[in-house]
Order: structure tokens, then sequence, then C-alpha cells
């Protein structure tokens, strides 16, 4: 007998799913740009597949970032969808090696245990038991975790996490509901039919001794069609929860290992990434406007929510920092800030700006190193003078372009939305710098430097002056001496997280003092507040944010804050009871 | 032009009509961007424009133009602007001016397509 009526939901359940979820990957697929589905299928049809698989067991199934984050978060994450995982590998293994059929029905290695109740001509009739009981255990344990995560989620490193919609509540019920319901079932087939291992056959002797079995005969069927109904209830909700990251994750990881990116807002992409977005909420703890400023529209987890079921509102979208913390404390690594600039295109898309006031570039000139400023070491012109000093004492054959014109790198426009504006400057910007012909082009603004070294496409090195400092001190062109300060580096965002600029600037800092210790650094330093992609900041919102990181900063107690971004300069001088430096002003002071 | 060469012109007629002017702009602005009104005029913002030093554009000006609002003006000088943000910082007073010359040109941009 291989067939019961209480299959049905399951199966249908199963089937249903699988149609849906089908359908909707074909047409994100479909939607994609041509070049994205070339990339893809570059990829796809080579050796590099196997890095793919590899990055989708990795992270699907054993979720090493989350790992990262918190141990006992992932151990509850990953006990419950791997352990479930490998209980259906388990069930499918046993169901066929005993049946000796490499095809069987669906529902064969879900109710494995009702269909076989004397499995003594089956060798590895025990061992199979007494894995699958094991896995069984492991994912109570991991639905028991994530009992406590709700009353307590402190102990998994979330300070604050998400509320529930309802039919995520129902969709979790039937999560949590489907393990138990499993166990009782099992059990008590074991009870009527002693074929348990460790923890169902043990649960059985318990029943069956307690119990009459004409009882259990009805309870036992009772128990499987509640198994079964729980398991149609979480694929039927599934599509509408926040689970569909389950399947659309391992989708979207496999995606972004072979490189594809949204390229512009509701693309398939940007579909993919808004429904792998488990909603967990671990972004919530990294946002500095919500811990700050209690603002909470703008979070990543009700931001996607906006993208993923109608048009997100302006606040959504332009009141963030666009920091990237969010980005690097998400577990599905989503890429959070490029889904936002997108919208940002499509909301304020139209681009009409008019700059043919900019002077015509007909100079050839020759120089080794160009140097530019930016718009924002021109309001901090110690940052501009010190500069000055370090590449005339360390003999560089430079130019400084602000000596002529010069206009706006064109990312604080990029950032408002108005890409095609942003277009027309760095065009004129190229013309204007590759007239120099410079070898390296250096710039005190992080800003400028990840617009130029990513946007630009210049045949050139560009280089962020704390870069550029690490070069002349290595080669010597600068003898800056230890003078026993103590320093507190803070990381810009555009030059540590988004650029991945960590260490020249710290070596910079090194050969003049040391740095202090603190917890919130590298990945995780805080933003200054003043980012010039935060369209809602009020004055005082920039006094709170650079407060706040001030206190991160001066908890080793250090005689000088030190940044390399003129902009995070400008937001903690304001604030800061201990003195503020530029990297090169304190290279400068440091000279011999 | 022919009167330049007389050195002297005939003054076109200056004034401003408020009861016809349109301010629908500056009251979304001041819905949207409330620190539009703190601006005391100062042009402190003007004098760091990096736009204004190559043409005559001044963000004041336009906070003027605004407040009366003058669309026509507004639109021919708010396309010069390159949103770098020397003026957000540069203001004693801590308007939003970003944030304000976006919403004017996504607004005019939307009524005139």
């Amino acid at each position: 007998m291989n067939y019961h009526p209480f299959v049905l939901p399951f199966t249908i359940g199963l089937y249903g799913l699988i149609l849906v979820l089908t359908f909707l990957f074909a047409r994100w697929m479909i939607s994609m740009p041509k070049e994205e589905k070339r990339k893809l299928r570059r990829y796809v049809f080579s050796f590099r597949i196997f890095g793919i698989i590899g990055e989708v067991i990795m992270e699907v199934l054993l979720h090493r970032r989350i790992f990262r984050k918190n141990a006992l978060l992932g151990y509850m994450h990953m006990s419950i969808a791997f352990g479930w995982f490998l209980l259906i590998v388990g069930g499918t293994v046993e169901s066929k090696m005993h049946s000796h059929h490499a095809f069987n029905e669906p529902w064969i290695p879900i109710f494995y245990k009702y269909f076989v109740h004397n499995s003594d001509d089956f060798r590895y009739a025990e061992t199979f038991a007494f894995i699958m009981d094991f896995l069984l255990l492991v994912v109570l344990s991991g639905v028991g975790l994530a009992l406590y995560k709700r009353i307590r989620s402190r102990i998994f490193g979330m300070k604050k996490t998400t509320r529930q919609l309802l039919p995520d509540k129902v969709a979790i019920g039937a999560l949590w509901l489907i393990f138990p319901l499993r166990l009782a079932a099992e059990s008590i087939t074991s009870a009527l039919y002693g074929n348990g291992g460790f923890l169902t056959g043990s649960l059985g002797e318990v029943i069956s001794a307690a119990v009459s079995h004409e009882m259990l005969a009805q309870v036992e069927l009772n128990l499987w069609w509640a198994y079964s109904i729980a398991l149609f209830t979480f694929f039927a909700l599934l599509p509408f929860t926040r689970y569909m990251h389950i399947p659309t994750e391992a989708f979207h990881i496999a995606l972004r290992k072979a490189g594809l990116k949204p390229q512009k807002s509701g693309d398939g992409m940007t579909r993919f990434q808004t429904h792998s977005c488990s909603r967990c909420g671990v972004c919530i703890d990294s946002c500095q406007l919500n811990a700050h400023l209690k603002r909470s529209q703008m979070l990543p987890v009700s931001y996607f929510f906006g993208e993923r079921t109608h048009q997100p509102d302006n606040k959504q979208v332009y009141d963030c920092l666009m920091c990237g913390k969010c980005t690097v404390a998400c577990p599905v690594g989503l890429d959070i800030n490029t889904v936002r600039q997108n919208r940002r295109s499509l909301m304020s898309g139209v681009n009409g700006g008019e700059y043919s006031y900019l002077p015509a570039i007909n100079k050839e000139k020759q120089t080794q190193v160009l140097y530019f400023a930016g718009c924002m070491t021109h309001l901090n012109p110690a940052i501009k003078k010190s500069m000055e000093n370090l590449l005339n004492a360390a003999g560089v054959n430079w130019f400084f372009l602000d000596k002529e014109e010069t206009i706006c790198c064109g990312r604080p426009m990029k950032l408002s939305g108005k890409t095609g504006d942003a277009e027309k400057l760095m065009k004129w910007n190229r013309e204007k710098i590759m007239s120099y012909h410079p070898e390296i082009l250096v710039t005190s603004c992080p800003i400028c430097y990840k617009t130029f070294a990513e946007d630009y496409n210049l045949p050139i090195k560009v280089m962020h002056h704390s870069q550029y400092l690490r070069i002349l001190i290595e080669t010597g062109k600068l003898k800056p001496r230890k003078t026993g300060q103590t320093f507190s580096y803070h990381d810009p965002c555009d030059l540590g997280r988004l650029s991945g600029e960590y260490e020249d600037p710290r070596f910079v800092v090194r050969s003049v003092g040391s740095i202090t210790l603190i917890k919130e650094t590298r990945e995780k330093a805080l933003c200054c507040g003043s980012s010039l992609a935060h369209f809602h900041g009020s004055d005082l919102d920039r006094v709170i944010l650079a407060e706040e990181a001030l206190k991160v900063l001066c908890q080793g107690n250090p005689d000088k804050l030190v940044t390399a971004c003129p902009l995070c300069l400008k937001a903690f001088n304001g604030v800061s009871e201990i003195p503020v430096a530029d990297i090169a002003t304190v290279v400068e002071e440091a000279l011999e | 032009m022919s009167h330049e060469k007389f050195g002297f012109s005939a003054v076109k007629p200056r004034f401003i009509e408020y009861d016809k002017n349109d301010r629908t702009l500056f009251y979304l602005l001041r819905r949207r961007e409330p620190s539009i009104s703190i601006c005391f005029s100062c042009g402190s913002c003007s004098a760091t424009c990096p736009a204004n030093a190559q043409t005559p554009f001044s963000f004041s000006r336009i906070m003027l133009y605004i407040r009366r609002g003058e669309k026509v003006q507004i639109a021919r000088e708010i396309n010069k602007c390159m949103m770098c943000g020397k003026c957000r910082l540069a203001c004693p007073k801590g308007v939003n001016t970003r944030n304000i010359i976006l919403i004017t040109r996504d607004f005019l941009q939307k009524r005139t397509p």
C-alpha cells in the first residue's frame, strides 16, 4: 500500500508551489537585460559553474554569513534549514534503497514511516532510522531556539527584530508545527508497529505502554493528516510571505556569483534581490538613522518590502545615508545600495542639467601627478595646504588641478538619481583630467575617489591621498617622525566600506603615531552622518549622528581624531572636544 | 544689439505680479522641506558655489524666485546646479539646499516634460 488520502494536501501544495515558482523565476529571468543574460550564459557553460555550485552549497545550506554574524543564530537557522534539507534527502535515499526503484511516489520519503512498517528485509533500516531520528532532533532543537528567540532575541545578537505580518505568523506557525507533528506521528506509528529509531522508537515504547492500541490507531491517522496539512499550509503561504527567500535565495546566490548586478529598478536581478530578503531584521541594528534618530521607513527590511509590493515612497528612498552598513550586515548579501540607487534613478529620472557654461578645454599640458582636491576639501583649506606642502616636500612633479577652474566630480549628482546629468559632469571632468596627461590622479576626497575609480574608466591610476602618501612614505620621499601621539582613525564610508580601502590610511597614521583600538571599525565603522546621499537630514540630525559616532571613536581616549575625508572632518570638527585633523595634516605636522 | 551702440537703452518694465504668480512650488517645498523657511538670504551658498564661479548662478536668487513663484526664472536657472553640496555645509542656518533643488527640479520637470 503506497497511498492514503492524507498525502493529498502535501502533494497538491508541493506541485502548486513548484508551478508558481517556475512561473515567477522564468518571468524574472526573461526580464533581465540582454548583456546580463549573456554574462550568465558565459558563466554557466564553463567550469566556473562548479564555483557557483560550491557557493550555493556554502551559503544556502550552511549559511556562513549568519554564522559570522552570531553563532547561535547561525545554528538556529542551519539546524532548521539544513536539517530539513537532509531529512528530505535522507528520506528519499532511504525509500529508494528500500524499494529498489529509482522512481517512487513523491510522498513516500515524507511519510515513509507510515507506509513502511516492516523493514526486516532492508539491511540498512536501523542505520537510516538512527540518522533520520537524529536529524529530526536537530531540527527540533532549531525550532526550540526559534521559539526562544521570540522571547529573547538579544542572545542571538539582535537588539531589535521585525514585527510579523499575519500571513508570516500563520506560515511560521505551520513551519514550527511541521516537525513536532512529524515526531508525534512517527512515534505513534512506532508505538503500533515498532519501526522507530532511538527517538521515535523510545517515545513509541512509552506511549504504547500508556495508551491502548485501539486509541492509538485512531490518533495515528489524524496526526499524519495534521502533518500533511501543516506542510500544505506552509507551501501555500510561502510565495506571499518572508519564506519566499528560501527558493529565491538559492537562485540569487548563483546569479550573484556569476557577477550579475541589479541594472535598473524592477529588472530581474532586482526582483531576485527583493524577494531574497528574509525580513530577518539583522539590518535594523546596523542602521544609524534607526539607532539614533528613531526613523524606520528607510530600513532595508521595510524598504525592500515596499520595493516588493508597491512603489516605495520618497522617504524610503531618499532618507538614507547610503553608508553601506546594512549591506555589510545583511546575512543574505543583498546589494541594498545599488537597488536604492537604481530606484532613485527611476524616481528622479528626468535629466535637464544645463552645463553649457563650462569653459572649453583646449590647453594641453604634461604632468606626472595631478591633484584634484574636490569640493569638500575646499571647505577645509587646511587639507589642501598640507597636501601642497607634502607634495612639494616630496619633490613630486605635480599640478594642482583646482588652480584652474574645476567642478564637482558628479557623484553627488549621481546619488540624487540624475545619472544623465552626472554623466555630463563626468565627461567634462574626464576631458579636463586627460588634457594634462597625468600618470596618477590623486584626490583628497573619498567621494571623488570612488567615482573616479568606478565610473570614469580613466586609463590612469586613481588614488586617494592616503594611498599616495603611503607610497611617498614607503619610497622614503617623505620622512615623518614618530610623534608618540595616539590617534583614533575614522574610516570614511566611501573610502572604507564602499571602496574597500582600510590599510593604507592606517599605515600612514601609524608612521606618525599609534592607533587606538575601537570596537566598531573597518567595515563596521560608523558614518559621520553628513553623507551626501542623505537628502532628509537636518543640521540637528547631523550633529546627533556625529556625536554618537564620536562616542565610539573616542573609546580609547585618543589625543587626536584622524579621518581621511574632508566631509567627515567637517562633521566632527563642530562637535568634537579633541582636535580633529585630516591624515595629510597629521603627516605634515610630523615632517622633519 | 543696436541699442548697445548708444550705450543706453529703455528700461523694461520691472514689476512682479504676485497675484498671477503660482506659488504651488513654494508651498510644496515648505511641506516637504520645512527648512526652506529659515533661509535669511545671507548669500553664503552663492559665495561657495562652484557653478557660480563659472557662470552667474546663485542659489539665494533661486530661493527668492521660489518664494515669489517665478517659475520661468527658476526653470532657467536651476539646471545649472551640480548638486555638490557645498552650499549645504556653508549655510549658517542649516537649510537643506540639496533637497530643495532636487524637489524643485523634479517638480518642474514633471510639469513640463
